[in-house]
């Protein structure tokens, strides 16, 4: 199947340039809008993932300046088929938040801007509302496809760990990142998706195992989880699920033991690798430089090191607190024996059929309603995004409902390389469904 | 965390926090490690690891020279005097 994707003569990216920056001075969608022209199919870029040329970021004051030599391999593969990047994505610093609100200028919901966009690919969510045929290369660690797809009213496809890639991305957590895709339609998503995945031997990680479309019409919805969603929510998906029956999917409830824990679990790694991964930022080879060299090394790295924004330095603290060698059992190897049991757990069901759930367990909040909340309501707002990321199933936020002119997202979640099937379901879904959006540009 | 123990984390971190930053940084992790507490409470003595989500078979490269990056792509963004990089004294 192919995709449909906009792709502009010199005149009308000229023109599309500048209704794209006009958009963007009230969405933030982009860090980085390119003016040279383009000849290919039209695509955006998060801002963790190295286009050559362009600058890349994370968002954060560190990378300021940073502009990389090289692509990621994803990239390349794309712009070896045809593709161009138009520029790169608004996110939450480092992949750093579940509401795009930790940017200098974060973005905005698309339709609504008193509301967040989710994060922490932020930008990739607005910019493929905002762009006609659009797909946006994001990445997820612990649900930042899932989220801002949700809130936005797109689908976002966070594939199976080790099936693109990483070589490229500016790392936040090496066990669990992903670079995945934000789309408008299972055909677009698709053809993108068909020409990054494979092994890369600049990535040890990337594996070579076909992705396969495996179908079943059995749902497995986990009662467990549902606990701390909220009741409208919680409606409007039972509301779904009469509607999925109707399509003869057969609807089953479940338990999954463990999976009360996989937030502090997933905290627990990602903060880990994180501050091992953030170790690199010294202030001398990347983004902001430090230029007394009169300094010694420990004054230099920290002068350099207050550019992180405050859930960076957070994260960074804890995760050095936990890797330390007295407490590492305590947390560390805790949290690698619960991601081991979720993911056997979670198998049991998903050799037959998918899970499904609500992306989020809110409705879309408004950015004054999250700009103060604790780190742990915060993360706590992850409990249906990380089990598939901890455990690196492939799983998809799709569009399902409207209410109060706001989108609400459900998150569908198979098994490790099955990812096909995910794209099979929304190609079903879209014959009844019609996705709205406040604008479109292109 | 006791007071001493934070200074000792922000040193072998190197993070320095400004006046407001410390106290509600301090603040946070206190509460973000009760809730990473909870784990105490499970059991997984026999479980394994999973350092990884899925398998990830061990691949080693042939021992040769290879060219990868050009050395331009490697100093393209640090201050450089003569393919070196400028840094700090250790």
């Amino acid at each position: 199947m192919t995709g449909k994707f906009l792709s502009l003569n010199d005149a009308e990216y000229a023109v599309f340039v500048s209704q794209l920056r006009q958009a963007n001075e009230r969405l933030n969608a982009f860090n980085f809008i390119d003016e040279n022209k383009k000849s290919g199919k039209i695509i955006s870029v998060k801002d963790n993932i190295c286009v050559k040329g362009m600058p890349a970021t994370a968002s954060s004051k560190i990378l300021q300046g940073y502009t990389p030599g090289f692509n990621a391999t994803a990239i390349q593969r794309l712009e070896d088929n045809g593709f161009s990047v138009i520029g790169k994505t608004n996110m939450d610093e480092f992949g750093f938040g579940s509401f795009g609100l930790n940017s200098e200028h974060p973005a905005k919901n698309p339709f609504n801007e008193e509301y967040v966009a989710g994060g922490s690919s932020s930008g990739s969510a607005v910019a493929t509302a905002l762009i006609k045929e659009h797909v946006s290369i994001a990445e997820s660690t612990g649900g930042s496809i899932s989220a801002p797809a949700a809130f936005c009213g797109v689908v976002g496809l966070t594939p199976t760990y080790g099936a693109i890639s990483r070589y490229g991305l500016i790392d936040y957590a090496s066990s669990l990142d992903k670079i995945g895709f934000i789309g408008k339609s299972a055909d677009n998503i698709r053809e993108v998706m068909e020409k990054t995945v494979g092994s890369d031997p600049k990535d040890t990680t990337s594996l070579s195992t076909a992705i396969s479309n495996k179908n079943s019409h059995k749902l497995y919805v986990i009662d467990n989880l549902m606990g701390g969603i909220d009741e409208g929510i919680k409606d409007r998906f039972e509301e779904l699920l009469v509607r999925l029956s109707t399509k003869d999917y057969k609807i089953e409830h479940v338990k999954i033991d463990y999976l009360e824990y996989s937030v502090p679990a997933y905290y627990i790694l990602s903060m880990s690798e994180a501050s091992t991964n953030l170790a690199k930022y010294q202030g001398f080879k990347y983004g902001f430089k430090v230029k007394d060299f009169s300094l010694n090394y420990n004054d230099f790295f920290m002068s350099a090191r207050k550019q992180f924004g405050r859930e960076a330095k957070r994260r960074v603290i804890l995760g050095t607190f936990i890797r330390s060698k007295s407490i590492k059992q305590k947390y560390y190897e805790k949290a690698l024996a619960i991601r081991h049991a979720i993911i056997a757990r979670m198998k049991n069901f998903l050799k037959d059929g998918f899970i499904i759930m609500p992306s989020m367990p809110i409705f879309t909040p408004k950015i004054s309603e999250v700009s103060d909340i604790s780190p742990v309501e915060a993360y706590s707002m992850d409990m249906l995004t990380v089990p598939p990321n901890l455990c690196g199933f492939p799983h998809m936020s799709f569009p399902y409902f409207y209410e109060r002119g706001m989108p609400l997202g459900a998150q569908i979640i198979t098994d490790h390389f099955n990812d096909y099937s995910l794209l099979d379901f929304l190609s079903e879904w879209e014959i009844g469904f019609k996705y709205k959006f406040k604008e479109e540009i292109g | 965390m006791e007071k001493d123990e934070f200074e000792r984390l922000l040193k072998t971190a190197r993070i320095e926090l400004d006046e407001e930053e410390y106290s509600l940084i301090e603040k946070d992790i206190n509460q973000i490690l009760r809730f990473f507490d909870r784990l105490e409470n499970v059991s997984l003595e026999d479980e394994e690891l999973a350092f990884h989500p899925v398998e990830i078979p061990e691949k080693l490269r042939k021992d040769s020279t290879e060219t990868r990056d050009g050395i331009e792509n490697i100093f393209y963004n640090g201050e450089n005097y003569r393919f070196y990089f400028l840094g700090p004294k250790i």
